[in-house]
């Protein structure tokens, strides 16, 4: 796969050594105040949640259906009457098209990030908490992981269900699961030997509290984070996917696939592929800010000046 | 830090060994017989069933892979079945190709990247800053099958400065300079996801590492930039910045498949690709492990890399 | 098998050569060379063991047959057989013995000469189980042509006899049609390399001859200075694979490729106004067409299949997405063969007709479907078409897409149940292929009748086709088949590709015939 994201790599807070405790989970209120002060991660909240909307309330928002297609306006241009971003190849309205796309791009986007984020984040802080053999054996087990051909695996799942936004999702989870889980090993080394730790477990804490109480705080920010920026991405893994044909089913099209399709006609309706194009920038950067963020909110050692 | 290094090379081991299983039982559980797709739709079942067995794929799964794992570890990765090309002769070249484009995008990566993310880093929240994290996840987050568009058109069509497709010019002259040309834009396309991720890596530990107590504390001191970064913020902020490189690596040796299928570059990834649409068992086997030992040893290297900058890192 | 089939593979550098190669070496570049950027990869280069149209591109240039079709001409409703390593074949009277006058002073590539022996040779190779020369891979592939031998015999040293189990007219034509072709290769070479050898090793008669293969780059072939018919123009050709339609549209607006094959669609009409040159040709041998699945409830009812058939706007699709490159096809008879009747007409769009029959069938509404296609990476133009004109009639298609060796699978396996219909794109210029795909014998396993379809009238009609041995009544029995057929709506044929070709205005010579393969020997470039 053609994916930097397949193998994209921890962001800053994740791997960074892990520097005295962080505040505990109860200052809530101070981070969401931090969070607000930070307008661009507040427009880039906006943004995403305008997006989400757009693909929730689609039928309501665009005039057009995304798959009716008008063959004496195909490649209308951006401005056409009744076509306010043109016509995509096959005449469908291209801000209908966009709309739809976002439930796939954004489902794709999120979901996978997230189940990968709960599996990852649990064997990362097993193996983390546990060391010894077993996280030998968990590191080794995400080592094949990482070795593995997405295409492949798509291919099989596909194989075994059906084609289609499950298999994609599939697909793209037991890919990330590698690198949140080593992200959620390395973070939970850093907290393991922290002294409150220590102090728990003198206390008689058990290991299943422990993990609760004390390290899924303090191991969740970096994840959070890094999930947020992975999200932007794998709008585009998706993508990669269904240029292969392994991804969403036609007419339904992700904005990658808009993407995708439209760019052997970049050069005549040059708003085909652009359009999604810029839809799938703004997203995802508004995915990272959200991310940078939400991390400065979460994590006092980076709080602004 | 010897026993380190033995103790992570003999990991080694088991990952092949399971990337090889899994491997292999996807391959059987992906549809689609390679017998279709050698003999075509006419061929009768009689034949089918000579071929598999005349591939030995009519026997149970275990022995299958008993037989594969044999021939392996005697170095003889077989015939593949879709080209009746030698097994190593079919991936090596391939390898040597994704080097050369893996080597040439990680340095465009690690030098816009390190430059990037460290002027970001000292100069936080300027407008520098802002606009170099713009740039760098627009770059990042571009398809990278489009991004390679418009180079393209950009820079072949409309400018014809560099050329379109392949590692070297069919009917001309050849020599390094033509393979050189020809490498210019797979390389900037496949360099700027990375270097986008670099770049925010390096920005993001510079920064926490310029944050630091001893850092503050020489800085009171009244320590000159130069010396301070030198000796206090980057070597503490290497580490992440090593790992993150090291993860880059590795997925550009897996090969950038939708680059290489743009720009027509004969790479891993393609190669990989290829195989496994095929359903060609043993050049799959053989990419997939070559891909998975050269992820494997990066990220050997790269923690070894981290134990140099931090012994605490040792046991970790 | 169809055009856009993605097979990719085959390859001929060891190792280190390749990146050598590049930083080192050099081609001279050669006045008259060709670089053709092709949608796929060949498969390997040996003609018994292999089988597609982007590989006969390239064998056709290589190797020769008994018998070939004369590819030269254009403007023909089929290509004519002609002479080729024979230079004269007579058929006995009651159609069963062939005898075949050879050639004489034809050497092959590598210099072995070409007579009776090398003929038994390679009889014995794709088809003679009981010689040593036997290769049960080359016989699985050649199949359809050599299921009807009964024996090979060598005359004399220039006479070569086979006898058919029994008659039929379209034999020599399947053989240039079958997945594997006849094809002759060097007896030498084949002893030399092994049989798998010849992949790497592919050593003919014909006007080029091999002369390097990088896998997934190019296959190199240089014009054979020793031939015996009228040399060819070109010094050297070049196939490339460029799987990307837009790869392959920048590479020839460089002038990196000169000719290419399947261009976007969409990108034709800018390609022309810009003094590329398109090239189509009205009869190729192969139509699109859906497989529509009798196992399938709603299906079984005729005036649902034949309500399918009209609610298809196909002049639209050839009009609107194939610009004027694709012509609405009403029957199963590929254009390309001596059979083919263009003014047949079956069911003309008519979606208030397909909305009568659908609402007698008690389908006013609710009929869902399930539509089985393959990869393309053409954008699914053609099939989203169709899902929106079926729609307009009431019937909502789901279009299920696979990635190609899965669907092939699939297509081949025939349909379940579940699957109302799948789509292919196929032909030959025998009209006897439409046995392949609609006789009740080639039900899947042993065939890819993918829907099922059966009818015993029509088995009779093309059992009695091909002992038709006067082309005037075979065309019309074949053409009474097809009627029986379309009769029964068993098959949507959709729209003829008319196999467009962008060239570059120095290729001179090219000629697009009837065929899915070309004759580039007549080609030169400026």
């Amino acid at each position: 796969m053609d994916v930097p994201s397949d193998r994209v790599g921890v962001d800053g807070a994740a791997v960074a050594p892990p520097g005295e405790p962080r505040r505990p989970l109860s200052q809530r209120y101070w981070r969401l105040f931090a969070f607000l002060r930070d307008r661009t991660a507040v427009l880039a909240a906006v943004v995403l949640l305008a997006a989400a909307l757009g693909a929730v309330f689609a039928p309501w928002l665009s005039a057009h259906d995304p798959y009716e297609a008008d063959n004496l306006l195909r490649f209308a241009p951006p401005g056409t009457p009744g076509h306010l971003l043109g016509t995509d190849q096959q005449g469908r309205d291209m801000v209908a098209r966009l709309l739809w796309g976002g439930r796939v791009s954004l489902l794709v986007g999120v979901v996978p990030t997230v189940l990968a984020s709960i599996i990852g984040l649990a064997l990362g802080m097993l193996a983390g908490y546990a060391r010894g053999l077993l996280d030998q054996f968990v590191m080794r087990v995400l080592d094949v992981l990482l070795a593995f051909p997405m295409v492949l695996l798509a291919i099989a799942i596909a194989g075994v269900l059906t084609p289609g936004v499950t298999t994609e999702i599939l697909a793209i989870t037991v890919v990330l699961v590698p690198y949140v889980g080593r992200l959620a090993r390395t973070a939970t080394l850093g907290v393991v030997t922290m002294p409150y730790i220590e102090a728990a477990r003198a206390a008689g804490g058990s290991s299943p509290v422990i993990l609760a109480r004390y390290v899924l705080p303090n191991v969740l920010s970096p994840i959070v984070v890094y999930a947020t920026t992975l999200m932007g991405l794998m709008i585009v893994v998706g993508a990669g996917l269904s240029f292969l044909g392994l991804g969403v089913q036609p007419p339904v099209a992700d904005w990658g696939t808009m993407v995708a399709d439209g760019r052997v006609v970049l050069r005549r309706a040059p708003h085909v592929t652009v359009l999604p194009g810029v839809v799938i920038l703004i997203v995802s950067l508004a995915f990272n800010f959200l991310g940078d963020g939400l991390r400065d909110a979460l994590d006092p050692r980076t709080a602004r000046r | 830090m010897g026993k380190f290094l033995v103790h992570r090379l003999l990991g080694v081991l088991p990952v092949m060994f399971g990337v090889s299983v899994i491997i292999f039982l996807l391959m059987h559980l992906a549809p689609g017989d390679v017998t279709t797709v050698l003999l075509g739709p006419q061929a009768t079942e009689a034949a089918k069933t000579e071929l598999r067995h005349a591939l030995g794929l009519d026997q149970p799964l275990p022995l299958q892979y008993g037989r594969w794992l044999w021939r392996t570890l005697h170095g003889d990765f077989g015939v593949s079945i879709a080209t009746q090309l030698h097994v190593a002769a079919l991936v090596l070249p391939r390898f040597v190709n994704t080097m050369l484009l893996t080597v040439a995008s990680l340095f465009l990566a690690i030098v816009i990247g390190y430059g990037a993310g460290l002027f970001a880093a000292l100069r936080t929240r300027s407008i520098f800053d802002r606009g170099t994290m713009v740039v760098t996840l627009l770059a990042g987050s571009t398809p990278p099958f489009w991004l390679g568009l418009i180079l393209v058109l950009l820079f072949a069509i409309r400018l014809r400065w560099l050329p379109v497709s392949g590692m070297t010019d069919m009917a001309g002259d050849g020599g390094a300079l033509d393979v050189l040309r020809h490498l210019v834009l797979p390389a900037v396309t496949t360099a700027l996801g990375p270097a986008a991720i670099i770049t925010r890596m390096v920005r993001s530990s510079l920064r926490e590492a310029l944050e630091r107590p001893h850092v503050r504390v020489a800085r009171a001191k009244g320590l000159s930039r130069g010396v301070l970064l030198r000796r206090h913020v980057i070597l503490n902020a290497l580490p992440p910045i090593v790992t993150i490189t090291g993860l880059q690596l590795g997925y550009l040796i897996g090969g950038a498949l939708l680059t290489e299928v743009v720009f027509a570059w004969p790479g891993l990834g393609s190669l990989l690709y290829d195989s496994i649409t095929a359903r060609d068992m043993p050049a799959v086997q053989a990419t997939t492990l070559l891909i998975a030992l050269a992820f494997v040893l990066v990220n050997i290297l790269v923690d070894f890399i981290n134990v140099l900058l931090d012994p605490r890192l040792r046991d970790a | 098998m169809s055009r856009r089939t993605t097979t990719l593979r085959a390859a001929l550098l060891a190792a280190t050569t390749l990146a050598l190669a590049g930083l080192t070496s050099g081609v001279a570049r050669a006045a008259g060379t060709l670089v053709w950027g092709m949608p796929a990869e060949t498969d390997i280069l040996d003609p018994h063991a292999t089988g597609g149209w982007s590989t006969y591109q390239v064998t056709y240039q290589i190797f020769e047959g008994l018998v070939k079709e004369d590819l030269t001409k254009a403007d023909v409703p089929t290509p004519p057989l002609v002479p080729a390593l024979a230079t004269s074949w007579e058929i006995s009277p009651d159609g069963t013995v062939y005898t075949f006058k050879l050639r004489p002073g034809v050497k092959f590539h590598d210099g072995t000469p070409f007579d009776a022996a090398a003929v038994k040779f390679n009889f014995e190779r794709f088809w003679d189980e009981s010689s040593p020369n036997f290769y049960k891979k080359a016989k699985a592939f050649v199949i359809a042509y050599t299921k009807w031998i009964k024996s090979v015999e060598v005359v004399d040293p220039m006479t070569v006899r086979v006898t058919l189990k029994a008659p039929n007219y379209q034999w020599l034509r399947i053989g240039l049609q079958s997945y594997g072709q006849p094809l002759m290769i060097s007896p030498t070479a084949v002893k030399k390399y092994g049989n798998g050898g010849i992949a790497l090793h592919p050593i003919g008669t014909g006007p080029f001859r091999f002369v390097e293969r990088d896998q997934g780059v190019k296959t190199v072939l240089e014009r054979n200075p020793d031939y015996w018919g009228r040399p060819a123009k070109l010094d050297r050709i070049i196939f490339r694979p460029l799987q990307d339609p837009a790869t392959r549209v920048n590479a020839l607006e460089n002038g990196e490729i000169q000719m290419m094959s399947t261009p976007p669609w969409d990108e034709i009409q800018r390609l022309v106004g810009e003094g590329f040159k398109l090239s189509t040709n009205a009869n190729v041998p192969y139509i699109n067409f859906l497989h529509l699945n009798f196992k399938n409830d709603a299906m079984k009812d005729i005036r649902v299949r034949k309500a399918i058939n009209m609610a298809i706007d196909r002049e639209g699709i050839a009009h609107d997405i194939y610009h004027g490159t694709g012509r609405a096809e009403y029957g199963m008879l590929s254009p390309g063969t001596d059979a083919y009747d263009p003014t047949f007409k079956s069911y003309s769009y008519d979606p208030e007709g397909a909305k009568k029959l659908l609402a007698e069938a008690g389908h006013a509404h609710d009929l869902k479907l399930v539509f089985e296609l393959p990869q393309y990476g053409t954008g699914e133009l053609v099939e989203t078409w169709i899902q929106r004109d079926l729609k307009k009639v009431g019937i909502d298609v789901q279009l299920k897409k696979y990635e190609w060796i899965t669907y092939m699978g699939k297509w081949a396996g025939g349909m379940p149940a579940s699957v109302a219909f799948n789509t292919i794109g196929w032909g030959m210029s025998t009209p006897a292929w439409i046995d392949i795909v609609s006789r009740c014998d080639s039900a899947p396993p042993g065939g890819v009748n993918s829907g099922w379809y059966c009818n015993k009238e029509v088995d009779k009609l093309l059992d009695a086709a091909i002992l038709e041995r006067d082309p005037v009544k075979m065309k019309a029995i074949y053409q009474k088949a097809n009627r029986l057929i379309m009769d029964d709506a068993a098959f949507v044929p959709t729209v003829d590709d008319l196999q467009p070709m962008l060239l570059s205005p120095k290729v001179k010579g090219f000629v697009n015939p009837p065929e899915d393969w070309f004759d580039l020997s007549t080609v030169s470039v400026e």
